[in-house]
């Protein structure tokens, strides 16, 4: 197993410096919280699900192996912790559909840019929680397929056929939504 | 011919990717030159791919941090029984009915005792003269502990050990 960075802090964490988990919830909360909000689709949910997550991760640190990396095995609590809260969930969750993709006077560039990640965010919607998942932990380019696996329990195989199938659908679902924006300008 | 659109289609993401051998990145050029429609699914599949990759990662609040080593110091002071308490306790609980049972097939508590309540010498206001005895039956009195100590264990068992034990591998996949 490669130095894992995490792991002298880990080591001080157990022997009981609990403020040093702070350091270790602000190097990966950016990251844990991208997980629970792409399976969870609301940013509060995804806070509640995220600081479970860490809260989680604090107890069961005498439990970690060390046989991933803590980044990984954390990824992975996040990711089973967001699936847990989507189970539980009992509300609606409110559609990107239901948001108004209008037109505000802020100047074409920001406009472009701001249309151009809610008609993202509008595929990626249509997507199930695991494909959403997949695909953004591959598009952010710092996970391998393996690793990507190992934080969703699933085959490597698999999920290389289930990126594979999420690319697709959401370039049919985008082109579909450019087309229904076309015919209503 | 479903399958050939498919295949088409795999074919191009791999064009995209650049991920193909050169000699068949020289035939889907060929046969994108000659072929509109594939020309413009391979346009849809860049416009996709090129948002992908504007893929980001999202902040959450101010006061994340904050909250979680809150939370932290919360949790520890609620407490509760580690599962390692709880194995002892249940451990404790079918040690003391093992005896009960024993006890019980031994003969120990086989006899009835009748309780009469007028050796009391209660206020004759209150109590009618000639309050009714009543029968103990020792080895019902055991059975009901018995089993309500086997009910606890069960509890203790799937709250104290069984959950948190399932809960924790579910949770870090291990």
């Amino acid at each position: 197993m490669s130095h894992d960075p995490d792991l002298p802090l880990i080591d001080r964490i157990l022997a009981g410096e609990q403020a040093v988990y702070a350091t270790i919830v602000d190097r990966y909360k950016r990251y844990v919280y991208t997980i629970a909000f792409k399976v969870l689709l609301d940013s509060a949910d995804a806070e509640e699900a995220a600081q479970d997550a860490f809260v989680k991760t604090f107890h069961y640190l005498k439990g970690f192996n060390r046989q991933s990396k803590f980044s990984t095995w954390l990824y992975r609590i996040a990711f089973n912790t967001a699936i847990t809260h989507k189970r539980r969930q009992r509300k609606q969750h409110r559609s990107l559909d239901d948001f108004d993709v209008g037109v505000h006077a802020q100047g074409e560039g920001y406009m472009e840019h701001r249309d151009k990640s809610r008609f993202l965010d509008l595929a990626l919607s249509r997507l199930g929680e695991l494909d959403r998942t997949a695909l953004t932990l591959f598009y952010l380019k710092e996970f391998s397929l393996e690793e990507i696996a190992d934080i969703m329990g699933i085959q490597a195989n698999t999920i290389k056929v289930r990126i594979h199938r999420a690319r697709q659908r959401v370039a049919e679902e985008l082109k579909r939504i450019l087309q229904q924006e076309a015919l209503t300008l | 011919m479903k399958n050939s659109q498919a295949h088409w289609e795999n074919k191009l993401w791999a064009y995209l990717d650049g991920s193909l051998p050169a000699d068949e990145h020289r035939e889907i050029n060929d046969v994108l030159r000659e072929n509109e429609e594939l020309r413009d699914k391979l346009q849809d599949l860049r416009a996709a791919e090129h948002l992908l990759r504007t893929t980001r990662l999202r902040e959450p609040s101010d006061t994340f941090t904050r909250r979680i080593m809150t939370n932290l110091d919360r949790t520890a002071l609620a407490g509760g029984l580690s599962v390692t308490k709880s194995i002892f306790l249940l451990a404790g609980i079918l040690v003391t009915t093992a005896i009960a049972v024993w006890l019980l097939s031994a003969g120990y508590f086989s006899s009835e005792t009748t309780v009469d309540l007028n050796n009391l010498k209660l206020p004759a206001r209150f109590v009618p003269e000639d309050i009714p005895g009543f029968s103990i039956d020792g080895k019902t009195i055991v059975n009901a502990i018995v089993f309500l100590s086997l009910g606890v264990a069960f509890v203790l068992l799937d709250r104290g050990i069984l959950r948190p034990l399932f809960g924790r591998r579910l949770q870090t996949g291990a």
